[in-house]
């Protein structure tokens, strides 16, 4: 028997949906999605920022904020005002929280990211203090990517740095920062020199090259000086810089080497002197000080010093300490500082019976009696045991001018100057008179008095300046006077 | 006698020490004075000629006419070295180079800016000042031919900077502001001087600024003439008027 077949094939005719019903499904499906978002949707009445204290562009347009929002449009207000946080800089502050009270505020919760410590590596002692200090006001405040870019970049310029960088470290475990400072420094080299006319020397040009290593430092220098027809001054110096562990400090080790043609005020004759002198020394700075001991073996030969056409060999071993004192990094007005510097040297040589002694005292300082108008003091005293000419300063150099083609030397010397400096262009040309004073014992150990002065002008360039002098024996005459030039830089 | 030796004694010592409780006081008003001395500025129309010299530049100079509000806006109208427009709106700095059609956007526009008032003490103006600054008299001292100076020392404790103030005496006009970081480097100085009296106030002809800025040391002496205090600046001056097709250039601020 065959199986029944409970099944029976109908064919229905299958009909296409209306465009019409389309239409239905869709406002039904809209209607459906619109009363889904009304469910989930949040009054708002206002909005407040908790925990900033940056100017916001995005706070006033939050002040009028009402409405019905969706959680996505709250979450797009806490990125906005996180990515304008990121925009001015504040790269490391964001909004933490985002919440709604049963009153309709918005509470959004910013968390700013402090900057609690500073560190600067790279540099040490001084140094680092000082880069320490220009980063401390920083300290307590927002974290903030262009400022500091912007000090660094000041840092950087200051203390001729290769870079300073800045790394935010996140403090333990809170949203604060702690700012690691990074400073590299330049292992390109500088040249500096310049040229004068010395009223003993005549011109003199100078040439110098300083090239720092990571902790070390070559400077080297040369100077020639050029008149009447003669080389009286050849003079090569090399020092190598070690610098201590904290940088404030440094050993140094170098060699000068040096002619000299000097002038006999007494016997009207000159003498000639050529020396090797190896030198060792330490340096130490700190703050406005600075601390200079060393020891030099000098061995010179001495031609024509007392007898014609003798030459006498001296030997002569000499420890001397330097003492510093500059406001001028400080200040933003180098004109306005404030230097003294004080050398005391004490040694024994073949020419010297005994062990000699020799002192100096110079001071420097600068009060404006109007924005472009200043008074320059200067004090200088130079004194020695020795009975010895080789031993004597010249007196009539450039802290006594007025006095050319005089050459006579003293055990014990004191200058004094005033200027007056009037800025005749701004921040370019500067001229005014001085007078300088001098009270001195002379090779015939002699106390004199002379007194000169004249004008002086100034015209100061990008990384340059020179330094015109007319001056002349206040006892005579203008016209009696004569010109002296110096000019430096740094390129 | 003895007695009345007592009563001498005592009366010094009580005057010494009102002196002390009121000495205090007494500076705040001067100073609180002096701020007010400086604020008779509210708008000023006047050639200028600029010196600045940079740490990366030769000295340049510049002149033009200077209009300024104490709303801090300001619109420079420069003639030399070459024609540029430099106007700050209150919502950012802009510098068009006229010549190569070229505009310097600095900062974000429509934002905040702190901006630089005609009163050089303006950041003084603050209710909360006992809050933020601890102020020091130190007395007076001769500066220039025979005049008499008033020396201040404001701390602001927020910001670990110190302010070194000086005024004339008798006039209270500001003659030069220094301010120095923690370690006592100098960070920004002022100086005014060449003072005249014009309508009834003492206006600066010539202010000398000197920055430690990202740029070296930047030194910049503006000498003022032909000056006009006080008027009412039409509000189109600020308004800008750069042309449409300038190239722009943004640049970030702070």
């Amino acid at each position: 028997m065959p199986e029944k077949n409970i099944y029976t094939e109908i064919d229905v005719p299958i009909k296409p949906i209306s465009i019409i019903l389309y239409f239905r499904i869709s406002v039904l499906i809209i209607l459906i999605f619109i009363f889904a978002l009304n469910l989930f949707a949040i009054e708002i009445n206002r909005a407040e920022i908790i925990g900033s204290s940056v100017d916001l562009d995005i706070a006033e347009s939050l002040i009028d904020i009402k409405g019905d929002f969706s959680e996505q449009d709250i979450e797009a207000i806490g990125i906005k005002i996180t990515n304008e946080y990121h925009a001015k800089g504040y790269t490391t502050s964001y909004v933490e929280k985002l919440a709604v009270n049963k009153d309709g505020v918005l509470k959004i919760h910013v968390k700013e990211s402090r900057i609690l410590a500073i560190n600067v590596s790279g540099a040490k002692g001084k140094e680092k203090e000082e880069v320490e200090s220009l980063f401390k006001s920083f300290i307590g405040n927002v974290y903030n990517r262009y400022l500091l870019e912007k000090r660094a970049e000041t840092v950087k310029y200051e203390y001729n740095l290769s870079a300073v960088k800045i790394y935010p470290v996140n403090y333990k475990d809170t949203s604060d920062v702690f700012l690691s400072v990074m400073v590299e420094k330049k292992t390109k080299g500088n040249f500096y020199g310049g040229i004068g006319f010395e009223p003993i020397y005549g011109i003199t040009p100078m040439l110098g090259y300083y090239h720092p290593f990571a902790d070390s430092a070559v400077d080297i220098y040369s100077r020639v000086g050029y008149k009447d027809d003669k080389v009286r001054r050849a003079e090569g110096d090399v020092k190598y810089f070690l610098f201590t562990n904290n940088s404030a400090g440094a050993i140094y080790i170098g060699a000068n080497i040096s002619m000299f043609v000097e002038q006999w005020e007494s016997r009207d004759k000159e003498y000639e002197r050529k020396s090797l002198s190896p030198v060792l020394g330490y340096r130490y700075m700190y703050k406005y000080l600075i601390l200079d001991l060393y020891f030099s073996e000098t061995a010179s030969n001495i031609e024509d010093y007392k007898d014609n056409d003798k030459t006498f060999r001296d030997y002569d071993s000499r420890l001397t300490l330097d003492l510093g004192f500059s406001n001028k990094v400080n200040l933003l007005s180098k004109k306005d500082s404030t230097d003294i510097k004080l050398s005391v040297s004490s040694g024994k040589s073949d020419l010297n019976e005994k062990v000699y002694l020799i002192s100096s005292a110079e001071g420097k300082s600068a009060a404006s009696l109007s924005t472009n108008l200043r008074i320059i003091p200067r004090l200088y005293s130079y004194y020695t045991t020795s009975n010895e000419r080789y031993f004597w300063q010249y007196v009539y150099d450039k802290r006594l001018l007025g006095f050319f083609n005089k050459y006579t030397a003293s055990k014990w010397k004191n200058t004094a100057e005033m200027a007056i400096e009037y800025e005749i262009i701004p921040q370019f040309i500067y001229a005014g008179p001085f007078v300088n004073y001098g009270y001195f014992l002379d090779e015939f150990d002699k106390w004199t008095s002379k007194a000169g002065g004249g004008v002086k002008s100034t015209i100061e360039l990008k990384n340059a300046y020179i330094e015109i002098y007319y001056a002349w024996d206040l006892s005579k005459g203008p016209s009696e006077g004569g010109l002296a030039v110096l000019a430096g830089g740094r390129f | 006698m003895i007695k009345s030796k007592h009563i001498v004694l005592l009366t010094i010592l009580i005057i010494f020490f009102l002196n002390f409780l009121f000495a205090s006081e007494q500076n705040l008003t001067l100073f609180n004075e002096i701020i007010k001395a400086n604020t008779g500025i509210k708008s000023l129309d006047a050639k200028i000629i600029q010196h600045i010299d940079t740490a990366e530049h030769s000295r340049e100079v510049f002149a033009g006419r200077y209009i300024a509000d104490n709303s801090g806006r300001f619109k420079i109208e420069y003639t030399s070295p070459s024609k540029q427009t430099v106007l700050n709106n209150c919502q950012a700095l802009y510098w068009y180079f006229h010549d190569s059609n070229l505009l310097y956007i600095l900062g974000h526009e429509k934002t905040n800016h702190r901006n630089p008032k005609i009163n050089p003490l303006a950041e003084f103006q603050y209710k909360d000042f006992n809050e933020q600054f601890k102020m020091d008299y130190q007395g007076k001292e001769l500066y220039s031919f025979f005049k008499f100076a008033h020396k201040f020392a404001v701390k602001d404790i927020k910001n670990d900077l110190n302010f070194n103030i000086k005024v004339d005496a008798k006039s209270n006009m500001l003659l030069s502001k220094i301010i120095t970081n923690s370690a006592g480097m100098e960070i920004l100085k002022e100086k005014y001087s060449n003072y005249e009296l014009i309508k009834n106030i003492y206006f600066p002809k010539r202010i000398d600024v000197y920055a430690r800025t990202s740029k070296g040391i930047i030194r910049n002496t503006t000498e003022y003439d032909n000056i006009l205090l006080n008027y009412s600046v039409p509000e189109n001056v600020f308004e800008m008027r750069f042309p449409a097709n300038a190239r722009k250039k943004y640049l970030y601020g702070d």
